[in-house]
């Protein structure tokens, strides 16, 4: 079967994020200095907002990314779905090795009572 | 050439073959059947292995998926609770963004579960467990013919059919875990470079909660909402420190507190980032695995980083439910 492998994600993708959550965490790490350094309230609402939008800037973007894979995940399912039904095939393919040698035993030990009758 | 004959040199004419040749032809047939068999049988204890690896792997990862969606929920309280100290205009947005993080990985989660039963229904394939019956029934084959006198109880030819059929069982679930294997190594190659293609993000996630957990230890120290001589108490006693009661939080205390708070955050990430690693490694051996089933090394790695997968996901588990007195340390999986 062909090997759908999933490509790697994009560094380029990688490297925004990074760089997104970089921002976010500074916004985070230095709220409460930055509040302190705004003198005026817009300043500090200013600063409110931009904060929220950084912070949901940076979770889309990571959900962009998580929804982008489900492509590779609905194939990885796929083949999972395939792999699954071979193996249950298999595997009762197996149990009926059990059954068959039950039923030899059984029609040997009839033929041996037949044929020690015979003989008899 | 009729099987009955045997070619004579030197009268060169096809003689009738005897019997005790016959016999030999025979013998030797069913011995190189039997090598045969106990090549499966080796083989079958390492496509075993390969099921237990994998369905140890796939359990864990799809435990590492509930934390990650736990440690998602966390964040997404503590960031809403931060907003509210910081008084932040409404955070619906990043809460809605929170929860389809949280689907997304739900649907990763189901994904490692159904991977579990794949491994588990393979471990059911190669191990027998039927054997017991198969003997039984072999045994009674073995003196029904014996008591036909079509052949003799003891004799050589008797015991190599009946060690055949013996053992007919594990040669076709090893043919048939033969049949399956490549499927399955190219299906786990997929795995492995999928996992590979998010392991940024999920680190993204860890890093993420350590940062607002730390925040909000820093904001509740910093805005004078708690009392924080408790937490240090109990922290401090954890690192075997003895605490001063009633004594005045110094600077300095206030600042160990905040490393403590984010320290824990750290451990969880670095615990967590390790079983994801020990999980990636699992996987990856598997893959070597299958290409050569007589490489032990590989089978032996798969399930060390399945142990060790299980032993960093449970510390992460430990320090987010009871926090970093109960922990051990934890170091880098490599």
């Amino acid at each position: 079967m062909p090997n759908q492998q999933p490509a790697p994600t994009n560094s380029a993708a990688q490297q925004a994020l990074e760089q997104l959550q970089k921002y976010y965490f500074y916004l985070n790490d230095n709220f409460a200095s930055l509040i302190g350094k705004c003198t005026t309230d817009d300043e500090r609402n200013q600063l409110k907002i931009d904060f929220v939008v950084a912070r949901d800037a940076y979770l889309k973007a990571q959900n962009d990314v998580l929804v982008e894979h489900d492509g590779i995940l609905a194939t990885l399912s796929s083949q999972l779905s395939g792999l699954q039904k071979q193996i249950n095939d298999a595997v009762a393919s197996a149990q009926n090795i059990v059954k068959v040698l039950q039923l030899v035993a059984i029609a040997s030990g009839v033929a041996a009572k037949v044929v020690t009758a015979g003989i008899a | 050439m009729p099987r009955e004959t045997r070619f004579h040199p030197a009268t060169a004419r096809y003689l009738p073959r005897r019997p005790q040749a016959r016999l030999r032809w025979l013998a030797a047939s069913i011995a190189a059947l039997l090598l045969l068999t106990l090549g499966s049988c080796k083989q079958l204890d390492d496509f075993a292995a390969i099921g237990q690896a994998g369905t140890d792997a796939s359990s864990h990862l799809a435990d590492y998926y509930s934390q990650l969606e736990d440690t998602t929920s966390r964040t997404a309280q503590l960031s809403y609770f931060l907003d509210g100290l910081r008084q932040l205009p409404s955070s619906g947005d990043s809460q809605a963004l929170y929860q389809q993080r949280i689907v997304e990985l739900e649907k990763r989660r189901i994904f490692a579960v159904r991977m579990g039963a794949m491994y588990t229904s393979f471990s059911t394939l190669v191990t027998n467990k039927d054997q017991p019956q198969i003997e039984s029934s072999v045994k009674d084959i073995s003196s029904s013919l014996a008591s036909m006198k079509a052949i003799k109880p003891d004799d050589h030819v008797n015991q190599a059919i009946t060690g055949l059929l013996t053992e007919v069982d594990s040669l076709l679930r090893a043919r048939k875990a033969e049949e399956i294997a490549p499927r399955m190594q190219a299906f786990n190659a997929g795995v492995v470079k999928f996992l590979d293609s998010e392991e940024f993000l999920y680190k993204q996630f860890n890093d993420e909660y350590a940062d607002v957990l730390g925040n909000v230890g820093k904001a509740l120290i910093g805005s004078g909402y708690v009392d924080p001589t408790p937490l240090l108490t109990t922290q401090i006693s954890a690192l075997g420190l003895t605490p001063t009661p009633g004594a005045s939080l110094t600077d300095a205390a206030r600042q160990g507190y905040e490393n403590l708070v984010q320290l824990k955050g750290q451990q969880i990430g670095l615990a967590m980032k390790n079983g994801f690693q020990a999980i990636e490694g699992c996987f990856s051996s598997l893959s070597q695995a299958y290409t050569n089933l007589n490489d032990a090394t590989s089978l032996s790695a798969a399930k060390s980083y399945a142990d060790q997968a299980g032993t960093y996901l449970g510390l992460a588990a430990d320090l987010t439910q009871n926090g970093a007195s109960n922990a051990k340390p934890a170091t880098g999986a490599h």
